[in-house]
C-alpha cells in the first residue's frame, strides 16, 4: 500500500514536471518517458453477439492517450497496471474496465438503442452530453439528413426539430426555406432570421442576389444555404432557449442553427461510394374549369354585364379562338418530370492520433418547367484531425468547397400564367415550329423561356481549430475561420419575348449582370480551465471574438444589343447601367464566458454571459451585455428514486433565463448618407438621400424563460420531454414603417413595443420492440407555440394602428367579414361594421385572423428487420392561410378559374358561393370581388399532414463479414398530403411559384 | 524548492497565456468595430458643401421626374393613364386590367399606380427639401448658387404638389425633412395648399435669374417657374395675374413657338422652356416608346372623341398623330414624339413646360378678364401655327369655348392637360359622363392610396366615392 502511494505520488510529479517542459524537449525524450511505468496491454472488443467490433475508441483514463481497435477487434496500448480503459463506439455503451495488473483484457460492448448519455451536443463554444445539458439544444445527426433526397440543410430539419418552423418557399431547386425559432421576436418582418455557424465559423444567410437579376426565385434570391451539401453535415444542433444562446449574444436571440461537417475517424481506410436519382413531379395541382365551363362562363359574364354583341376583343369566345380546344396549362407549363442525379464518394481514416476525411459529390437536379433548367452543385469536403502524441497540443483543419449553378426561366410567372391561361388558349407553337402569337391576340406562356436567368455561385468554409493543454486542466484554444462566396447572375431578357408583330427588336433586349462577393473571418481565443474539487467539478470557459464580413456587389444592365445572340456579352450592350455598385463591411466584437458547475452529476449550474459591440450601431450604442442562468437537478439520481422506482431510468429538470440580442438590421443604417443611385443626369452619376437616418437606435433585447422536464422510462427504451419556454423581445429594433408623404416607407429605431412567444415543446422518443434483428422506434415532436404582442405604446395613434393589435400576434389581418353573396344582386356582402352604409377600409376591416400556426410536429418511425430499414416521417402544421381567392381575378374575366367558381349567383334568389360572373368592368362586382379579396374568405385552412420521407433499405452485403458493404435504398420525398387548402400547396401558399415536388429515388451505397 | 520551481513554471505560463488573450484584446477593442463608409456613400453633410454634389443631388429628382414619377413618359406616367381616364385614350388591349381600371374610371384605393403617383411624388418632395434645407445650412458654397439651388428645389417642390394637389385634390404640402412631422400630416385645404404653393413658385422666381441659365432647357429656369407660376394662377382662378405671368413669359424669356409642327417636339426646339434630358445619350423620349405603334392592334389609341376634335384642315392631324391599320381597321396613336427607339444623337426629350400652353394661358386669362382681342390674337397664334384660319368672335363664351376646344388637340397626351381642364372648367361630369358608363362625380379625384390611410389616419377621410 504503502509502496504503491509512493508510486503514484512519483508519477504524479513526474508528470507534472513533464507537462511543463514537454514542449521543450524533443519527442524522443518524451517517447522514452513512459515505458519506464508502463506496459502494453493488449485485448479484443466483441459485440453481444460475437462479433469483433473494429473502430472502437479506446482511451486510457489517467494519460488520456488512446487507441482504435482493430478490424478484428483487437487492440494494444500502453497502460499502467492501477489504470483504467475506457471504451466507447457510437451505438454501444461506453464501459470502463480496471487493466488491473493484468497483460490482456477482453470486453463485450452492449449495443445501446437510446445512446442518451453518449450523444453529444455541440453547444458551439463547448459541447456537452445529453444527459448533462442545462439548455434546450436539439440535434439532427447525418442518419436523419441522409435519408431525404434534399439539397438544402435546412430541408432535413423539417418535422424533426420542436420549436423550429420551417417552411420551404418553392419548390424550384435552389430555392430559400424559412426557419423560425420560437416564434417571431421581431416585429420587423425582416431580422428574424437564426444565426448560422458552420464549424464554429458563422455563416451569413444573406443573399448576395440582384433583385432585378434573381427575380425568377421567390423570396430573397439564392440561398447561400443552399451551397452547403446536406451530405457533407455530421450534425445540426439548434440552440433555443438563454441558457444555449446567450453565449452568442447580440445574435441568438432567434436561436442558433450550428452545422458540423463530417470528420475523420481512426480505423482502416474505408470508401464509401453512394449513388443516388431519382424523379420527382408537381405533387398537386388545382382544379381548374375545362373548355366548356370557361366558355359559358365568358358568356354569362358579359350577359350579367350587359354588353352586347361580344366585342372584338373577347378573342376567347368571339370566334378568334376555337372555343372547342382544351389544353391542360398546368400539366403542359409546369408538369414536367424533374430528374435527380447525387452522386457522391469519400473516403476516410485515420490512426488514433491523425484522422482525415475526404468528401466528394456532385447533384444536379432539372426543373419541371419546359425546357432545360436546373440546378448542379459540386462539393467537396477535406478535414485533418491531428493530436500530438501526448494530447497537449491538437489541431482540426477543415475546408468546404461548393460550386453551384442554378440555371432557370425568367418567368417565375409561368405558374401563375398555367393558373389563369384560359382553357382554349391558343397553341404553343405554330406549324413552322415558331413561338405561336395568334395574330397577336394573346401572350404565349413560352415567351418566359425566351429569357433566362443563370447563377453561378462558389463557397469556401475554412476552419482551424488549435488546441494546446497549458496545464492540467487548463487549455488554451484558437478557433480560426474564413468563409467566401461568390455570386455571379446573369439574367437575359432578348426582344423575342415580345410579340414580333411589335416590331421591338434587338436593340430593346437586355441583360442583368450581378457578381457579389464576401468574405469573412473569425478569430476566437479561448481559455478553457476544467477542475474538480471533490464531487464537484467546475468548468471554466474565457475568450474573445473578432470577426470582419465584407461584402461588395456590382450589378449592371446593358442594353441595346446589336444581335439577341450577344446578350450574355456585357460589352456588347450599346449601354451600360450600373444598378449597383455597393460594398459593406461589418466587425462584431465580443467577450464572453462561461462558467459550469456540475456538482455528484446532479445539479448543475451554468453560467454564461457575453459583451458584444457591432459596428451596425451609432458609437453611442455599440456595446451590450448579455448572459443567462442556467440549472438543471437530475432528480433520478437521488436516493428517492433511484432504486425504489425501477421503471424510472433518467429525469431531469431543468431551467434557465437570461437574454440575448439580435443585430440583424443591416450595415451603416445609422449614418445619413447620399449614394450614387446608378441613373445619369446631364452625363453625370446622380445622388440621393440613402435613407432617412437616426442614429440613436440600438440593440433589440430578448428575455428568454424556460422550464423542461426530461424523464426516461425502462432503461431509457422511453424517453419524454417537455419544455416550456417564454420569450419577450422589447427594444424592438425596426424599420417602422412610414407614410408615402415622408418620402420614405420606413426608418430604423428602436420602439419601446414588446413581442412575446411562449409555448410548449414535447418530445418523445421509444423503443418500442426491440427483439433479435427486429427493431421499431418511434420519435415524435409537437409543438404548440404562442406569439403575442404584450405591448405597443400609443398603437393607435402609431403607422401600426391598422396592421397591429395588442394581446394578438404579430402575424395577423384585418379583414372584412364575408356574408356571402347577396340572392337580390349576386354581389359579394360584407359586415359593415361601422354601420355607415359603405365598405370602406380600416373601420369596416374588424375580423381578425391569426396566421401562425396553432400546432405543428413530426412523427418518425423507423422499422428495422433483419437487412432491411424502413424509416417514415410525418409532418403536420395546424393553420391558417391565404387561399387562392387573395390574387385571384374576378371570375368571369378571361382568366380561368378554379371549379369552386361554377357555384355562382344565377337569378335572383340564388344562394351561390361564387359571385355573378362579371368580366369586370362593372364596378359592383369588382368592388365586391376586390373586397373577396381581403375578407375572411380569402383565408382559410391551411393545415397538412405530409409523407415527407419515406426510406427503405436492404444491406446486400456487410462490410463485417465480406469485406465490403452493399445498400440499396428507395426514399421518397413529400409522397402525400393531407389538406383541404384551396390552392396549389399549404406550405408555400403561393400560386405564383412551383409547390415542393414529390421526389422518388433510388440508391446505393457501397463501403470498402 | 523543486515544487517551488514548479509553481513559479505554472504562474509564467498563465502569465504567458493571459498576455496572449489579453494583446488580442487590447488591440482596441472599441476601435475594431468602427468601419469606414462604403466607396458609394457619402455623408449629408458633405454634399451641401460642393457645388458638384449639390447637382448631382438636384440631377436625381430630375432623373426621378423622368423615370418613376408621375411625369414618366411610361404606362406608368400620367400622361398614359389620365389619358385613358379621361377621353384622350382608348385601351385595346384585354390583358392590361392596370390600366382597365383607369380607362373605366374604376381605380381603386389599392392601385399600384396611385400608390406609385403618392409615394414617388412625396419621395421627390423629400429630396427637394432636403436641399433646401441642406444648401441653407451650408456655409461653403456661395451666395448666387444658393440662391440658384434654392430656387429649382423650390419649384420641384411647388411642381409636384401641384400634380398631387390635381390628381388627389386636398393633399398635405410638405416642408419639412423631419419624418415625426411629416407621419402624421393631415391633409390641407386646396386653398392653402395653393398659398403654399405660390408661395414657393414667387420665392424660385425670385431667387432664379433672369438671364438664361440653362440654354438647354434641362433644368428649370427664371422662366419656366413663371409659365408654372402662370398656369396656377389660372387654375386658381386669379386671371390678372395669370395674364400678366404668361406675357411676361411670352415676352421675356426668349422662347418662341415653332413654326413647323414636326419640329415642336425636338430637342432644339425653340418653344421648350424646360424638358428632362435623358439618361443616355442615343436614347429618346419615353413617351415615343410608350406611344408609337408599329403593328396593329396596339394596347391604346387614340379615341374617336379626340380625333373628332381635330377640324378640317387642322395639320396636328397630320403631324401630330400617326396611324396604324390591319386592312379593316384604323387606330391612331400620339405622334408628337417620332422617335420610338435609339437614335445615333438624342433627337427628342421629354418636355415638360413649352410655349404653346403658355400661350393658351393668356388667351384664356384674357378671355376671361375680358380682354377677348387680346386673348383672340393668343389664340390665333396657335391656330395659324396649326394651319387653321383665325377666329374672330365677340362673344367670351364662344372664345373660351374656343381655347377649351384649342387646348384639347393642342395639349393632348401631355402630362394629364385634358383632364385637369375638364375639371378646372366644370365640364368633366358632362363630356366624361357622355363617354364612360362607369363615370360618377366622385370621380373628379382619384382615391388616396389605401395603405397611406392605414398608416397615417390622419389622412382620413378618404376620397368621396371610394
Amino acid at each position: 500500500m504503502k509502496k504503491l502511494s509512493f508510486y503514484v505520488r512519483r508519477i504524479g510529479l513526474f508528470l507534472l514536471f513533464y507537462l511543463l517542459l514537454c514542449p521543450f524537449f524533443p519527442p524522443e525524450v518524451r517517447a522514452g518517458g513512459y515505458s519506464i511505468f508502463q506496459e502494453e496491454v493488449t485485448g479484443k472488443v466483441l459485440d453481444d453477439k460475437g462479433v469483433p467490433l473494429a473502430g472502437v475508441n479506446i482511451v486510457v483514463e489517467s494519460s488520456g492517450r488512446g487507441t482504435i481497435s482493430d478490424f478484428d477487434g483487437s487492440f494494444a496500448i500502453v497502460a499502467s497496471p492501477d489504470d483504467v480503459l475506457v471504451f466507447s463506439m457510437v451505438g454501444f455503451r461506453s464501459l470502463s474496465m480496471g487493466v488491473d495488473g493484468r497483460d490482456v483484457v477482453n470486453v463485450v460492448m452492449e449495443e445501446d438503442v437510446t445512446v442518451l448519455g453518449e450523444v453529444v451536443l455541440n453547444a458551439g463554444y463547448y459541447t456537452v452530453s445529453e444527459k448533462e445539458r442545462t439548455g434546450s439544444i436539439v440535434k439532427v445527426g447525418a442518419v436523419a439528413i441522409e435519408k431525404q433526397p434534399v439539397s438544402n440543410p435546412l430541408a432535413a430539419l423539417q418535422g424533426r426539430v420542436s420549436g423550429a418552423e420551417v417552411v420551404q418557399t418553392s419548390g424550384l431547386p435552389g430555392t430559400n426555406f424559412n426557419i423560425r425559432i420560437r416564434g417571431r421576436n421581431s416585429i420587423r418582418a425582416t431580422g428574424n432570421d437564426p444565426l448560422y455557424v458552420v464549424d464554429g465559423v458563422p455563416y451569413s444567410s444573406s443573399s448576395l442576389g440582384e433583385q432585378q437579376a434573381s427575380l425568377p426565385i421567390p423570396g430573397l434570391g439564392v440561398s447561400p444555404l443552399n451551397a452547403i451539401n446536406p451530405n457533407d453535415i455530421e450534425s445540426i444542433e439548434i440552440l433555443k432557449d438563454a441558457d444555449a444562446t446567450a453565449i452568442y449574444g447580440s445574435r441568438g436571440a432567434n436561436g442558433v442553427v450550428l452545422i458540423t461537417t463530417k470528420k475523420g475517424r481512426a480505423g482502416d481506410t474505408r470508401a464509401r461510394f453512394n449513388i443516388v436519382t431519382g424523379m420527382g413531379s408537381v405533387a398537386r395541382y388545382m382544379d381548374l374549369l375545362g373548355t366548356s365551363d370557361f366558355v359559358a362562363m365568358r358568356r354569362e359574364a358579359y350577359g350579367n354585364d350587359g354588353i352586347d354583341p361580344i366585342p372584338a376583343n373577347a378573342y376567347d369566345i368571339n370566334g378568334t379562338w376555337d372555343v372547342e380546344r382544351y389544353t391542360d396549362w398546368q400539366k403542359t407549363l409546369f408538369g414536367r418530370t424533374s430528374y435527380m442525379t447525387n452522386v457522391q464518394g469519400s473516403i476516410s481514416g485515420g490512426s488514433e492520433r491523425t484522422q482525415f476525411l475526404v468528401n466528394g459529390s456532385f447533384f444536379d437536379q432539372t426543373a419541371v418547367f419546359p425546357g432545360d433548367y436546373g440546378n448542379t452543385k459540386v462539393s467537396g469536403l477535406a478535414n485533418l484531425s491531428h493530436r500530438s502524441s501526448d494530447g497537449r497540443f491538437s489541431m482540426q483543419l477543415s475546408t468546404n468547397f461548393i460550386s453551384e449553378r442554378n440555371d432557370l426561366p425568367n418567368g417565375s410567372s409561368l405558374v401563375l400564367e398555367a393558373l389563369l391561361l384560359p382553357p382554349n388558349a391558343p397553341d404553343l407553337y405554330d406549324g413552322n415550329g415558331e413561338l405561336n402569337w395568334e395574330n397577336s391576340t394573346w401572350n404565349n406562356p413560352l415567351r418566359n423561356l425566351e429569357s433566362d436567368y443563370t447563377s453561378d455561385a462558389t463557397t469556401l468554409i475554412g476552419n482551424a481549430v488549435f488546441s494546446y493543454r497549458m496545464t492540467e486542466g487548463l487549455r488554451f484554444k484558437a478557433n480560426l475561420g474564413y468563409t467566401e462566396n461568390h455570386l455571379t447572375e446573369l439574367r437575359t431578357v432578348p426582344s423575342t419575348i415580345y410579340n414580333p408583330a411589335f416590331g421591338v427588336g434587338s436593340e430593346y433586349s437586355y441583360a442583368v449582370h450581378n457578381t457579389g462577393g464576401r468574405t469573412s473571418w473569425i478569430v476566437e481565443p479561448q481559455l478553457q480551465w476544467e477542475h474538480a474539487f471533490g464531487a464537484l467539478k467546475l468548468d471554466v470557459l474565457g475568450g474573445m471574438s473578432f470577426q470582419e464580413q465584407y461584402s461588395d456587389r456590382v450589378s449592371q444592365r446593358a442594353t441595346g444589343f446589336s444581335s439577341n445572340s450577344l446578350l450574355e456579352s456585357l460589352s456588347a450592350g450599346a449601354d451600360v447601367a450600373i444598378l449597383a455598385d455597393v460594398d459593406q463591411r461589418y466587425r462584431y466584437h465580443a467577450v464572453f464566458g462561461r462558467l459550469n458547475l456540475n456538482l455528484k452529476g446532479r445539479y448543475l449550474l451554468n453560467l454564461t454571459g457575453r459583451r458584444d459591440g457591432s459596428s451596425r450601431f451609432g458609437p453611442e450604442k455599440r456595446f451590450a451585455n448579455f448572459g443567462a442562468i442556467g440549472a438543471a437537478w437530475l432528480f433520478s439520481e437521488e436516493r428517492p428514486f433511484k432504486g425504489n422506482l425501477s421503471f424510472l431510468s433518467y429525469g431531469k429538470l431543468r431551467g434557465s433565463y437570461g437574454t440575448s440580442g439580435n443585430d440583424q438590421i443591416g450595415d451603416y443604417q445609422y449614418l445619413d448618407t447620399y449614394s450614387f443611385g446608378g441613373s445619369q443626369y446631364q452625363n453625370a452619376p446622380v445622388l440621393l438621400p440613402t435613407r432617412l437616418f437616426n442614429p440613436d437606435f440600438g440593440w433589440e433585447s430578448n428575455k428568454k424563460l424556460e422550464f423542461g422536464m426530461e424523464l426516461g422510462f425502462w432503461e431509457d427504451r422511453l424517453l419524454v420531454s417537455g419544455n416550456y419556454y417564454q420569450n419577450r423581445s422589447s427594444n424592438q429594433l425596426l424599420g417602422i414603417p412610414l407614410p408615402g408623404t415622408t418620402g420614405f416607407s420606413s426608418i430604423n429605431g428602436n420602439l419601446d413595443a414588446t413581442v412575446e412567444n411562449k409555448g410548449w415543446e414535447l418530445e418523445l422518443q421509444s423503443t418500442n420492440i426491440r427483439k433479435g434483428s427486429f427493431r421499431w422506434t418511434t420519435s415524435f415532436n409537437l409543438t404548440l407555440p404562442k406569439n403575442r404582442l404584450v405591448s405597443f405604446p400609443d398603437l393607435v395613434g402609431s403607422t401600426y394602428a391598422n396592421q397591429l393589435v395588442v394581446g394578438q400576434p404579430l402575424n395577423i389581418l384585418k379583414l372584412y367579414h364575408s356574408l356571402g353573396v347577396d340572392p337580390e344582386t349576386g354581389i359579394h356582402q360584407f359586415e359593415d361594421f361601422n354601420g355607415d352604409g359603405t365598405i370602406s377600409s380600416n373601420d369596416d376591416r374588424q375580423v381578425i385572423k391569426d396566421l401562425n400556426p396553432k400546432y405543428y410536429g413530426g412523427l418518425s418511425n423507423t422499422i428495422s428487420l433483419g437487412k432491411f430499414q424502413l424509416d417514415v416521417l410525418f409532418q403536420f402544421s395546424k393553420q391558417l392561410g391565404w387561399n387562392y381567392w387573395r390574387d385571384a381575378s374576378i371570375p368571369g374575366s378571361r382568366n380561368n378559374q378554379p371549379i369552386e367558381v361554377l357555384d355562382r349567383w344565377r337569378e335572383v334568389g340564388d344562394m351561390a358561393g361564387a359571385q355573378r360572373f362579371s368580366i369586370g368592368q362593372s364596378i359592383d362586382p369588382l368592388i365586391g370581388h376586390f373586397n373577396y379579396q381581403q375578407s375572411d374568405a380569402a383565408v382559410s385552412d391551411a393545415s397538412y399532414i405530409r409523407l415527407k420521407t419515406l426510406s427503405l433499405s436492404y444491406e446486400v452485403a456487410d462490410k463485417k463479414n465480406k469485406g465490403f458493404g452493399c445498400e440499396v435504398f428507395l426514399r421518397g420525398q413529400n409522397l402525400w398530403t393531407w389538406t383541404d387548402y384551396l390552392g396549389l400547396d399549404p406550405e408555400t401558399r403561393s400560386n405564383q411559384t412551383v409547390p415542393p415536388l414529390r421526389m422518388v429515388s433510388i440508391g446505393t451505397q457501397l463501403t470498402f | 524548492m523543486k515544487n517551488k520551481n514548479i509553481s513559479v513554471l505554472i504562474n509564467i505560463r498563465l502569465f504567458i497565456g493571459s498576455i496572449l488573450i489579453l494583446n488580442l484584446g487590447l488591440f482596441s477593442c472599441e476601435d475594431f468595430v468602427d468601419v469606414d463608409l462604403p466607396q458609394d456613400q457619402i455623408t449629408g453633410e458633405v454634399v451641401f458643401k460642393d457645388n458638384a454634389t449639390v447637382e448631382a443631388a438636384l440631377g436625381h429628382i430630375y432623373a426621378q421626374l423622368r423615370e418613376t414619377a408621375f411625369s414618366n413618359g411610361r404606362s406608368s406616367g400620367v400622361s398614359y393613364l389620365m389619358g385613358h381616364y379621361a377621353d384622350e385614350l382608348d385601351l385595346n388591349a384585354i390583358d392590361l386590367p392596370n390600366v382597365q381600371v383607369y380607362a373605366d374610371n374604376n381605380v381603386l384605393p389599392s392601385d399600384n399606380t396611385v400608390k406609385s403617383f403618392w409615394d414617388t411624388g412625396y419621395a421627390v418632395i423629400y429630396e427637394a427639401n432636403r436641399i433646401i434645407e441642406g444648401v441653407g445650412a451650408s456655409s461653403e458654397l456661395l451666395e448666387a448658387d444658393r440662391e440658384r439651388f434654392m430656387g429649382e428645389a423650390k419649384f420641384i417642390r411647388g411642381y409636384v404638389h401641384f400634380y398631387l394637389m390635381n390628381l388627389f385634390g386636398p393633399v398635405p404640402y410638405i416642408t419639412d425633412t423631419d419624418y415625426r412631422i411629416n407621419r402624421e400630416v393631415a391633409r390641407m385645404k386646396v386653398e392653402e395648399v395653393y398659398q403654399y404653393l405660390i408661395a414657393d413658385l414667387l420665392e424660385a422666381k425670385g431667387s432664379l435669374p433672369t438671364g438664361m441659365v440653362h440654354p438647354s432647357k434641362l433644368r428649370v429656369d427664371h422662366w419656366t417657374v413663371s409659365a408654372l407660376l402662370a398656369r396656377t394662377y389660372l387654375y386658381h382662378g386669379e386671371w390678372d395675374r395669370a395674364l400678366s405671368e404668361a406675357n411676361y413669359v411670352i415676352s421675356g424669356s426668349g422662347a418662341s413657338l415653332e413654326a413647323d409642327l414636326d419640329k415642336v417636339f425636338l430637342t432644339e426646339s425653340p418653344e421648350t422652356l424646360w424638358q428632362l434630358d435623358v439618361a443616355m445619350n442615343g436614347t429618346n423620349t419615353y413617351e415615343g416608346f410608350t406611344f408609337i405603334v408599329n403593328a396593329p392592334p396596339p394596347n391604346s389609341s387614340l379615341s374617336t372623341t379626340l380625333i373628332a376634335g381635330f377640324e378640317i384642315g387642322d395639320q396636328r392631324l397630320s403631324s401630330w398623330v400617326g396611324s396604324v391599320s390591319d386592312g379593316s381597321s384604323t387606330w391612331y396613336f400620339p405622334y408628337k414624339y417620332k422617335q420610338g427607339t435609339n437614335t445615333e444623337q438624342t433627337l427628342e426629350r421629354s418636355i415638360m413646360v413649352r410655349l404653346g400652353e403658355v400661350y393658351l394661358i393668356a388667351a384664356e386669362a384674357a378671355a376671361r378678364s375680358g380682354a377677348l382681342s387680346e386673348a383672340l390674337s393668343r389664340l390665333n397664334a396657335i391656330r395659324s401655327r396649326a394651319g387653321l384660319p383665325v377666329i374672330a368672335s365677340v362673344d367670351q363664351g364662344v372664345v373660351l369655348e374656343a381655347i377649351w376646344d384649342e387646348r384639347q388637340v393642342e395639349l393632348f397626351t401631355e402630362l394629364g392637360h385634358r383632364f385637369f381642364d375638364l375639371k378646372r372648367t366644370g365640364r368633366v361630369t358632362e363630356v366624361l359622363g357622355a363617354l364612360k358608363p362607369d363615370w360618377q362625380n366622385t370621380d373628379r379625384l382619384l382615391p388616396l392610396p389605401e395603405s397611406e390611410l392605414l398608416i397615417n389616419p390622419n389622412l382620413e377621410p378618404q376620397n368621396e366615392g371610394y
